[in-house]
């Protein structure tokens, strides 16, 4: 059976409670776009990675390691 | 310290729930404080917690987070994003965490009722009870919008899998003013 999904309201003026029960599209609407959301990450950590190596390159053609850096900036 | 700094409302779950939402705040302190232990009933090795103004209309763009994260056996690393829907905050206890453990969650919005875009400084303790699995994360987000703001509705930042509060989770909210 799935799950009904409910959003727990409190008025703060009258300190009254409520519970409703979300929506077919505020539910679809929380699981749609997990995929599309996972691909930006994917090419965000990508770009970081990338970018990471190419320095990491950079301080190798000059004859130091990421270690040597590390030492000279304290 | 503030000379005022006192609850509002306050609520505790006695079901699972996928959003709480505070309505009709009163426009009468300086800043607001939400404080929740949070656990949610999804599992993958955490989630992230998420916060939105006004409602939850996805019509409200412009949200943004940078946010700091240590974990018990890594380094720091930073995290940042945009959103549609919320400011994202950092990662709670879910399904996999040990039994019986939540996460202790608190968000503070400054002069939330000053027409200005909206300001928001989160912090987040993951509590698993084990040495190699937990995070802090502490962090800052924006909403582009001057609307003061008059109810906040915590629930999961879109993009994640779908999730619900558990039975148990309380979430209070506070005012501040120096009078």
């Amino acid at each position: 059976m799935s799950e009904v999904m409910t959003e727990v309201i409190v008025d703060c003026s009258t300190g009254e409670q409520t519970v409703r029960k979300l929506t077919a599209e505020e539910v679809a609407e929380r699981k749609a776009a997990v995929e599309a959301f996972a691909a930006e990450q994917a090419a965000r950590e990508a770009e970081a990675a990338q970018k990471k190596a190419d320095a990491e390159a950079k301080v190798a053609a000059l004859g130091l390691s990421v270690d040597d850096l590390k030492a000279l900036l304290g | 310290m503030a000379n005022t700094f006192e609850r509002i409302a306050a609520q505790v779950l006695t079901s699972s729930a996928a959003s709480v939402t505070f309505s009709s705040i009163p426009q009468t302190y300086t800043d607001l404080v939400l404080r929740a232990s949070i656990r949610v009933n999804n599992g993958s090795n955490s989630k992230p917690i998420g916060l939105a103004f006004n409602g939850t209309n996805t019509s409200n763009t412009n949200y943004s987070y940078r946010m700091l994260v240590g974990q018990g056996s890594a380094g720091a690393t930073s995290n940042w994003g945009n959103s549609t829907d919320t400011v994202q905050g950092g990662e709670i206890n879910d399904a996999v965490s040990a039994a019986n453990t939540f996460s202790s969650v608190e968000f503070y919005i400054p002069n939330y009722t000053v027409a200005q875009n909206r300001q928001v400084s989160f912090f987040t303790a993951q509590e698993d009870n084990v040495a190699s699995y937990a995070f802090i994360t502490a962090g800052a987000g924006l909403y582009r919008n001057t609307t003061a703001i008059t109810s906040l509705t915590i629930r999961q930042p879109t993009g994640y899998s779908a999730y619900s509060f558990v039975a148990g989770c309380s979430f209070h909210l506070y005012g501040i003013k120096n009078t």
